[in-house]
């Protein structure tokens, strides 16, 4: 797949020529990226690599995305009008597409590897650019594919085979306009920003994408139900002009003999964009960028940065630890998980975005429904038990740092474990499961406990103190079962989306809250389970303990 | 020191990687308070040799033993004992020094009072005072290569594995690298050093191996090895592993790219 897209780009070699690009730099650079790709960093102290997981879980997101296809078809078959459907469909690929390579590919992009290996070579920077540019276009071309091929086939199926191929344009010129105006996107930011608030931009951006996927999730259907009520088209809603979606659905409408000014101003419009797209972002990137990428390098925190103890004084994180933990196996994976979640920009950039769901889904609860005064809303949230939902949603952000812990840029100082005379790994990965919940999961909970209980009575608590246990419960399966090494111990893998698997995740704790929902009456039943579950929790603590990781032996290879 | 009992009893010890023989049979007795030169070759089966050593490779062939203990046995004991620091290591720079220092000591299993005062010792004898509290990765390499030789040490082995403990570090870092080592060694350590800089090794060894090909080809001082007064541990070195030469292959690269 990734082969025939770079062999399709490399017919138009001529053009490239033309534009200034090397086309046998070009050529080879990006066959060698793949064929890194291919073969994963070895991490010599890591066990497993080599085994080729990463093909699983290939077809494992093929087929999500290709959900995802299926659902964005919904649009076209329920609405009539062809042109709004396209438009529909096509805004919906580039927002996905756009989205995703911001989030997911900003390695790819920001890779400063480049900077030691071609850039002392005489390579031009447009050439550089290009690649990396065709290079994100390669590793996005799966997910295109995926997202829309259901929509491809019906519209062959249904529409014709020259609605088909002019469909298939479409999507390829809504690909280039996403690769391009991203990375367009990119250099304008690093040219105007610090490389610090640069990176901060990007954490909105995933932030923003969390929030967006999640509304998709709530006013999705409402949005559908709209528009097969109502004769609409595009000519109608005047919000979806703005969409560079709509100007590349025009090509339907040309084929649908609708030749009105706003069709062709449209088709106009989108051919300017490719162009603009193309050659403005081999124009923008310069040695400028390159550079940046360079400073990039300049690890987490350039500044010196003191951590302040006053002499003599403990810091917070080792008073709790001598509450909680026993031996200083213990104490040190306690202490390392408090310390570099807490220091690791990597880590947060990619944790933060997951606890953006809790406030949107707070307020979503009471906007729901028709209900008019506030304390209305109130008795309905509370008679409705929707409110619990939230104590498991929060419990999202815990299974992300446990996603997140094992990995980290910094993955080859993990030699020490090996190194070091580890008797019992449970003891270490016991001190980080605590480190986890007591630093990620209990401050909700408490902060819950604050808010619910004014706000819908005593009531709560049991269900807060329920859903704290099933977390604690849920923590440690996901540690015995998910968590295969050291923490930070695995090198980070590149433009692997990881929304998917986060919005499995979302749906599962769904679940278990819904159950949670159905019992929420029957105050008895809650209480005991309370108790069932903490005892669980507290003697699969005491087990993990003194489980020994066999996955986490050293591997030579 | 040679009625001693060794403290590392190395006995046929083969290793192979699929068909591919990188320790073809060695045997060591070493001694403490002994510094140990490892020299050889690249591919020469060194680091092989220091990853059995350090029980990083438990699938070996031969014996191993350390103190006493059975490395295949007890490798967690052998562990205990043994101060290591890898070549090129990295370590978590975003933790101060005394952090990460805390970490490692943990994993050690020492107790935190314990790893606070040697820490704290430690870093202001190596001239890193200043910078206790400041995160490592605005650390020069040599300062991110003191607080790893401390790491090695903080537990108070009795073996120290090195490999390539200079890299990085400045002139003045060098001579307390150097006199440490020979300080170890008058406490009764066993230093295992390897590396590729022979003046250094030729300097603070007592006693040089030379590796090649998996078998250990040479064995003595300094002193020992030399055929001739005037000979330099380089050119032992070349001499015996087979790269007399030195001058012909470089004038071949030299015809090659004319």
């Amino acid at each position: 797949m990734q082969k025939l897209t770079l062999k399709f780009i490399l017919l138009f070699s001529k053009l490239w020529a033309n534009m200034g690009i090397d086309v046998t730099q070009l050529k080879i650079i990006i066959e060698t990226k793949l064929i890194i790709d291919d073969r994963r960093p070895l991490a010599s102290f890591t066990k497993n690599q080599n085994k080729k997981p990463s093909k699983y879980s290939t077809w494992f997101q093929f087929f999500i995305f290709l959900l995802m296809g299926l659902m964005f078809l919904a649009f076209v078959i329920v609405i009539h009008d062809k042109f709004l459907a396209t438009s529909l469909f096509l805004t919906l690929i580039l927002s996905m597409l756009s989205l995703s390579l911001i989030t997911d590919f900003s390695t790819i992009l920001l890779d400063n590897k480049d900077q030691y290996i071609i850039l002392p070579r005489p390579v031009n920077d447009k050439t550089v650019a290009f690649s990396r540019v065709l290079y994100m276009l390669i590793k996005i071309s799966t997910q295109l594919m995926a997202m829309s091929l259901p929509g491809l086939i019906f519209v062959f199926i249904s529409w014709g085979i020259l609605a088909a191929f002019t469909f298939l344009i479409q999507l390829i010129i809504a690909t280039l306009i996403a690769v391009f105006f991203v990375n367009i996107f990119y250099s304008l930011c690093l040219r105007f920003l610090s490389i610090q608030k640069f990176k901060d931009v990007i954490n909105y951006i995933q932030i923003f994408f969390s929030i967006f996927i999640f509304l998709g999730y709530q006013i999705g259907p409402r949005v559908m139900e709209s528009f097969t009520e109502g004769q609409t088209s595009v000519h109608s809603i005047k919000l979806l002009w703005l969409s560079p979606g709509t100007w590349i659905a025009s090509f339907q409408a040309l084929l649908v003999q609708d030749f009105s000014t706003l069709t062709l101003s449209f088709t106009a419009l989108s051919i300017c964009l490719l162009i603009i797209a193309i050659s403005g972002s081999s124009q923008l990137f310069s040695k400028d960028f390159n550079s940046k990428i360079a400073q990039l390098a300049g690890g987490d925190n350039p500044v010196e940065k003191k951590q302040q103890y006053p002499e003599g004084q403990v810091p917070l994180y080792k008073k709790i630890e001598k509450i909680v933990t026993n031996s200083p196996l213990e104490k040190a994976g306690f202490s390392i998980i408090w310390l570099i979640t807490a220091r690791s920009r990597e880590f947060k950039m990619q944790l933060y975005p997951t606890m953006a769901y809790l406030p949107i889904y707070f307020i979503f609860l009471f906007l729901q429904g028709k209900s008019d005064t506030f304390s209305e809303r109130i008795d309905r949230v509370n008679g409705s038990g929707l409110y619990i939902m939230i104590f498991y949603l929060s419990l999202f952000t815990v299974l992300t740092v446990f996603q997140l812990i094992t990995k980290s840029e910094k993955y080859k100082a993990a030699w020490i474990y090996y190194a070091a005379p580890i008797q019992q790994t449970g003891e270490l990965m016991s001190g980080v499961l605590k480190s986890a919940f007591l630093k990620y999961f209990i401050p909700f909970n408490l902060i819950f406990l604050i808010i619910c209980v004014p706000l819908f009575g005593a009531h709560v608590t049991n269900d807060i103190l329920l859903a704290t246990a099933i977390g604690g419960i849920e923590s440690v399966l996901v540690m015995l079962f998910l968590v295969k090494s050291y923490p930070f111990s695995q090198a980070a893998e590149n433009g692997k989306s990881r929304v998917l698997i986060n919005l499995l995740v979302l749906g599962l704790l769904a679940l278990v809250g819904y159950l949670h929902i159905v019992i929420h009456e029957y105050e008895m039943i809650i209480w005991v389970a309370t108790i069932i579950a903490w005892i669980i929790f507290l003697i699969m603590i005491k087990y993990l303990k003194k489980e020994n990781w066999k996955s986490l032996a050293f591997d030579d290879n | 020191m040679e009625l001693s009992k060794p403290i590392i009893k190395i006995s046929n010890l083969r290793k192979s990687y699929g068909f591919k023989e990188i320790l073809k049979g060695i045997n060591l007795d070493i001694y403490p308070g002994q510094v140990i030169g490892y020299i050889g070759p690249n591919g020469a089966g060194k680091s092989t040799t220091v990853k059995i050593l350090t029980g990083l490779i438990s699938d070996f062939e031969g014996e191993v033993m350390i103190n006493d203990i059975d490395i295949k046995e007890n490798p967690l004991a052998v562990k205990s004992q043994i101060g290591y620091v890898p070549e090129n290591a990295e370590l978590y720079d975003v933790l101060t020094p005394l952090e990460y220092l805390d970490f490692v000591g943990k994993l050690y299993g020492m107790e935190d009072t314990l790893i606070q005062q040697r820490a704290q010792q430690l870093l202001q004898a190596f001239g890193l005072k200043q910078n206790i509290n400041n995160r490592m990765d605005t650390f020069s390499k040599g300062m991110r290569q003191k607080v790893l030789l401390i790491s090695g040490i903080i537990h108070n082995p009795q073996i120290i594995v090195l490999d390539e403990p200079l890299s990085g570090l400045d002139a003045n870092a060098v001579i307390i690298v150097k006199e440490l080592i020979s300080l170890l060694a008058k406490e009764g350590k066993t230093i295992f050093y390897c590396s590729h800089m022979m003046d250094v090794v030729e300097k603070v060894s007592d006693r040089i191996l030379l590796i090649s090909e998996g078998h250990i080809i040479a064995d003595g001082t300094f002193e020992q090895l030399k055929t001739h007064q005037s000979e330099s541990l380089e050119q032992i070195f070349s001499k015996l592993t087979g790269k007399e030469d030195g001058n012909a292959d470089a004038s071949n690269i030299i015809s090659a790219i004319r």
